[in-house]
């Protein structure tokens, strides 16, 4: 069978449909996706949809007519339940489809927090559970976020704006320490700690009841609604491992006619969960099946809209050794730098007009 | 007044459209959705919202007076 499947109907699955189209693709293009939704702006989802600024039909990549008018088969709402890769087809709801190029997208999933399956537990990830984790953040409600991540502290945030009482736990010492050093989360947490949000960082939790957290040192911390938000991990049942499905930089895997991309593909060597990454490795995938393979090569970069600040980094801060800082939390620059103070990313806080500057800078310096 | 000449980063456009909500009548979506400019120069202020809100980082606003980046 000649044409494409493609496993996973979000931004990098649905950007690879249109790009095979821009591109000149005359193959069949199928589009499965295992949300019942059309492809949607996942960003949104803990930001102005949670804080009801935003409608659901808001949120589409496209309006929903566009993928029949592109000739994209768009099939939602069941995930495919197995691939078969001598044959060449893909199960989806018991039939069996063909393919000669098979393109997995299927994401990452949020992670799980073990002994906490309780009905007021909550994840972010797809649109359903944003709509659940609204439903359930009311104002004057006590708020528990589990992971001072970027989702962890997106809903912080709006949940703050709504009214309710949050409180986030974090392991580390400093919010998105891991990613942004110590020093910037020492100025992060200032910032979260005034506008309300009560922080218990280094903590150990010794485990989960229906109603609150319990910490190693004994603090038992009340809640209505907790949200697990400690990172996400590659969707890769269908193909690859912990560290998703590794391809090159054209996103094609090691099995003949078939491509990852987007936040399950470990990307020529990395695996990346934004949106720049997912949307441009989308493309690089399209023009391999295409056969004018152009590899996806740029300088990461994302953002995040959390407490009146809107976050910005170019480059990526792996192996920095120092930092240095200018600003307050209401608007500064971190630049990162190795050990011969070559930069290797800079983080904005509140500075988007810096951010060109910065990429050109990181771009030089590559 | 100041008048804005406008720069763009088509390649960066994601077409999320937040900068068709601040300044409708500035920026638009192609049919492949990424940013258009209707105008290089404007004296609209809300083109520097429109930067600002671009998550991408894809706008750029200078002071036609200047020269300087305004946003």
């Amino acid at each position: 069978m000649n044409g494409v499947v493609i496993v996973g109907a979000g931004l990098a699955g649905s950007r690879c449909a249109e790009a095979l189209r821009a591109g000149g693709a005359e193959l069949p293009i199928t589009l499965i996706g295992s949300e019942p939704v059309g492809p949607y702006e996942r960003p949104a989802l803990s930001k102005e949809f949670l804080a009801g600024t935003r409608a659901q039909e808001d949120l589409f990549l496209r309006p929903p007519g566009s993928w029949g008018e592109r000739d994209i088969d768009l099939r939602l709402g069941s995930p495919v339940e197995r691939i078969d890769l001598r044959r060449r087809t893909v199960l989806l709801r018991g039939e069996e489809l063909g393919w000669s190029h098979l393109v997995l997208a299927t994401g990452s999933r949020a992670r799980q927090l073990p002994g906490t399956a309780f009905p007021n537990v909550h994840h972010l990830r797809t649109l359903a559970d944003a709509i659940a984790l609204r439903a359930a953040i009311q104002a004057d409600s006590r708020l528990v976020v589990v992971g001072a991540g970027f989702v962890g502290a997106e809903v912080a945030s709006t949940a703050t704006a709504l009214g309710a009482r949050v409180t986030i736990v974090e392991a580390e010492t400093a919010p998105l320490a891991r990613v942004a050093g110590a020093e910037v989360g020492r100025l992060l947490a200032d910032r979260w700690r005034g506008e309300g949000v009560t922080l218990h960082l280094g903590a150990r939790i010794s485990h989960v009841d229906q109603d609150a957290v319990e910490l190693a040192d004994g603090t038992s911390i009340p809640y209505d609604t907790l949200l697990v938000a400690v990172g996400s991990e590659p969707a890769s049942d269908l193909l690859g491992g912990p560290a998703g499905i590794p391809t090159d930089a054209v996103g094609r895997t090691q099995n003949d006619g078939v491509y990852a991309c987007g936040d399950v593909a470990g990307f020529d060597g990395s695996r990346a969960e934004h949106w720049t990454s997912a949307s441009g490795q989308a493309v690089a995938v399209a023009s391999a099946i295409l056969g004018r393979p152009e590899r996806y090569a740029s300088t990461p970069y994302f953002w995040s809209d959390q407490f009146g600040l809107r976050l910005q980094m170019v480059g990526t801060t792996a192996g920095w050794s120092n930092v240095e800082l200018d600003g307050d939390p209401t608007s500064f620059r971190a630049r990162y730098v190795d050990e011969e103070g070559k930069p290797l990313a800079v983080l904005l806080g509140n500075r988007s007009a810096e951010v060109a500057a910065a990429r050109r800078e990181l771009a030089t310096a590559a | 007044m100041s008048t804005y000449l406008i720069e763009i980063d088509r390649s960066l456009c994601s077409g999320f459209g937040s900068c068709l909500k601040e300044a409708p009548g500035v920026f638009a979506l192609d049919d492949g959705g990424v940013v258009t400019l209707l105008v290089a120069e404007t004296d609209d202020e809300a083109v520097l919202d429109a930067a600002g809100s671009c998550p991408m980082g894809a706008i750029a606003v200078f002071e036609c007076a200047t020269g300087e980046q305004a946003a």
